[in-house]
């Protein structure tokens, strides 16, 4: 099958796993109940939506001839890693399919991939072919799947707020079961730590390598700039929790982490993509 | 428990001063602050190091958004944005703050892994939980035991849980210290000094470090290093290895330190393994091509090149330099009324280095290939015919960078700390019990700041009433 086809059967399991977890997640029942079936279809389109956009990546680099720096390559790493961590993460905090948001993101990206169009000629310098830039690039790379994920449980937690503030004010009794603001709040912290240590490992090769090679501090790509920044906003995200709460606002340190987090994740997007080698 | 509120001491500038420097509203400020210049820094087109010496001309240059606001931009430095006197001033006091909460965790993490008590003095009780913040998690709850019971029980049960507890013999109610891997408390203040190391570094880097311009050398050559010392670099050889199948394995620099005239030592330089000696560092940036060009007509006459350095004709014969690997020099065939484009493909390790040659039209309008050479040889098409000699030269580097190791080991340090808070979770949590209604306690629960504690708060509080409502 071509490149293309493994794409389009991934935005069909994201699609898949999206319908399914927004269906368990207005599905009336107990909070912490056993896996719905609902929930075991999101979980198993995601897992092959996660071997699907893997082949459809390694078709991409090889037969497609695109470089791993191609915006293309980039939208379905930044997918890939996205759900990967995704599942590890939900699966160690045990908290469930934690809700479509990262299904509808996963097919926001993919389905960008497919109306992107752009040269597939490789013009990578010598410089972005050795070893450690092709490290720093998978760091980064999973530092941006981790801060998107980060991202995706602070949507979800505006979605669970929506859906509470709703229920209240029409008299519904409203179970949702998306995980409650402490389950998404842990996966929030995970994905933050996840991102500084990958992101922050990523700037250290980046930095070690330039200096060694061209004696600079950083390697002359804007991408490792906005990598920092990224890092930079993911940390303030940590530091926030150490506001504590006022008055009884208990969570006023954890509103500043989950904004910060959104602007994490919109940085590193915005670096990885807008400033794309093809 | 109002007793166990810490008391409002006399304003004293320093204490407060320490106190906002400590807070981490400042440091986020700060952080945010930092964050905004780099992103602005990177936005706007910042002027390069060979364009310094005539920054006006670089402005002027400029096109689009940047050339119509380039008065409020150039107001605010923004097209020198890392050397303003803002941003230096913002790094220094952001390297203050981590600097106070380093010594303030590291305050914490010696308290805790100590082997002397917490606190010496009733006062040092505040003084020392005044450090957590002024809205650090706390929960707050009653129970029907006495308060040394409750402590007992409490200390008793931590201890049988494999956490660590302590008494607080000089606080004024009875309390207890409790911690879970106590050791890793020293994670924060690593985290923070590794980020003021870093800090340091990118200072002593922007103050004292220099750098040379690209140096094309040819062996024989030398260059002073200047900078007020005596070391000359000469260039004795450069080699590039070639596999069976042509492809390029490496390339390498043979080099000798000089003082005056006599020979101090020799140095190989490969991609990523520079020469040093004394602090200044020679490195092999990458290699580019020299080529000698001799062209004919169809009829076999000699042609007139002309080289963008070189603007005397020269007969039949021109030496073209790249000024970086990436450049593309043209040359002017003026009987022929067209240029000749030379463009170097490093080939890096999938094949051999080429260098195209492409001719336009003096006007531009139209680009064709000539031919593509790997070594010295003739090319023609079309009525011209080049006589190509390609040589390679080393593209060195000399420096001068000071602390760029100080960099990375902060950075090592920062995200090792990082990634021991996040897979150990340390924590530390004070638990105070005062007096209650009918005999009973007012637990007080307090945790030391970080990520997820709050949330993590309510869980604790419900074991500890499970723990003190056994008898009840």
């Amino acid at each position: 099958m071509k490149p293309d086809t493994w794409v389009i059967l991934s935005a069909l399991l994201a699609g898949v796993a999206m319908v399914a977890a927004g269906l368990d997640m207005f599905r009336a029942g107990r909070r912490g109940a056993s896996a719905s079936r609902w929930d075991l279809v999101a979980t198993g389109a995601r897992l092959a939506g996660v071997v699907t956009l893997s082949v459809a990546l390694m078709l991409n680099l090889t037969v497609g001839q695109r470089s791993v720096f191609h915006p293309q390559s980039v939208l379905l790493s930044l997918a890939l890693t996205m759900l990967s961590i995704h599942l590890i993460l939900t699966w160690y905090l045990r908290i469930g399919g934690a809700g479509p948001v990262v299904d509808i993101v996963a097919l926001m990206l993919i389905v960008a991939d497919i109306f992107l169009t752009m040269p597939t000629a490789i013009s990578l310098t010598c410089f972005s072919r050795t070893v450690p830039v092709q490290v720093q690039w998978v760091l980064f790379l999973i530092g941006g799947g981790s801060v998107l994920v980060a991202g995706d449980a602070v949507l979800s937690l505006v979605l669970l707020r929506g859906m509470v503030q709703r229920g209240q004010a029409e008299n519904i009794p409203w179970h949702t079961r998306l995980p409650d603001h402490t389950g998404l709040y842990g996966l929030l912290i995970q994905a933050v730590y996840l991102a500084l240590v990958t992101l922050g490992s990523g700037l250290i090769v980046s930095v070690w390598w330039a200096w060694r090679t061209v004696g600079t501090w950083l390697g002359g790509d804007p991408r490792e700039g906005w990598m920092a920044l990224a890092w930079l906003v993911a940390a303030m995200s940590l530091l926030a929790w150490q506001l504590g709460g006022r008055r009884g606002r208990m969570m006023s340190g954890g509103r500043w982490a989950a904004g910060l987090a959104v602007v994490a994740a919109a940085t590193a997007v915005f670096g990885l993509l807008v400033f794309a080698q093809v | 428990m109002a007793e166990e509120t810490p008391k409002q001491a006399r304003f004293e500038p320093l204490s407060a001063l320490w106190r906002a420097l400590a807070a981490p509203q400042t440091l986020l400020v700060l952080m945010g602050l930092v964050a905004l210049a780099f992103a602005l820094g990177m936005l706007v087109p910042q002027i390069p190091p060979q364009a310094a010496s005539d920054a006006q001309a670089w402005l002027a240059a400029q096109t689009g958004l940047f050339q119509q606001a380039s008065g409020p931009i150039r107001a605010l430095g923004l097209f020198d944005l890392f050397h303003t006197f803002w941003f230096h001033l913002l790094l220094a006091l952001t390297g203050l703050c981590l600097s106070v909460r380093a010594m303030e965790s590291m305050d914490w993490a010696w308290r805790a892994t100590g082997s002397t008590s917490w606190t010496q003095r009733t006062e040092d009780v505040h003084v020392a939980f005044a450090a957590w913040g002024r809205h650090p998690p706390q929960f707050s709850f009653s129970s029907s035991l006495p308060a040394d019971r409750a402590k007992a029980r409490l200390g008793e049960r931590f201890r049988g849980h494999g956490y660590w507890s302590a008494d607080l013999p000089a606080s004024s109610v009875p309390s207890l210290l409790v911690g879970r891997r106590r050791t890793l408390l020293w994670a924060r203040p690593l985290g923070y000094a590794g980020l003021l190391l870093a800090l340091i570094g990118l200072a002593i880097l922007a103050t004292w470090s220099w750098q040379s311009e690209l140096w094309q050398a040819i062996p024989g050559q030398s260059r002073a290093v200047g900078h007020s010392l005596p070391t000359v670099v000469r260039l004795d050889a450069f080699e590039m290895q070639w596999g069976d199948d042509q492809r390029l394995l490496d390339y390498r620099s043979q080099i000798s330190w000089l003082e005056g005239d006599t020979e101090i030592e020799r140095e190989l330089v490969v991609i990523g393994r520079p020469a040093t000696r004394q602090g200044v560092t020679v490195r092999q940036v990458g290699y580019a091509p020299i080529v000698r060009v001799r062209g004919r007509d169809a009829e076999g006459r000699p042609l007139t090149l002309e080289t963008e350095e070189d603007v005397l004709s020269i007969t039949g014969e021109a030496e073209i330099r790249f000024s970086s690997p990436e450049s593309q020099p043209l040359v002017f065939v003026s009987g022929q009324d067209l240029f000749l484009a030379f463009t170097f493909e490093a080939g890096c390790d999938s094949g051999k280095p080429a260098l195209r040659v492409d001719r336009i039209r003096a006007d531009g309008t139209e680009r064709q290939e000539v031919g593509v050479v790997t070594s010295s040889g003739p090319v023609s098409a079309d009525g011209l015919a080049l006589d190509m000699e390609l040589t390679f030269v080393p593209i060195l580097r000399i420096e001068h960078r000071p602390a760029m190791s100080l960099v990375l080991v902060g950075m090592l340090l920062a995200v090792f700390a990082l990634f021991a808070i996040w897979i150990a979770s340390p924590w530390l949590a004070w638990i105070a019990l005062g007096p209650g209604e009918e005999d009973g306690t007012q637990v007080q629960l307090l945790l030391l700041p970080g990520a997820g504690m709050t949330l993590w708060l309510p869980r604790l509080a419900k074991g500890l009433r499970e723990v003190l409502a056994d008898e009840a």
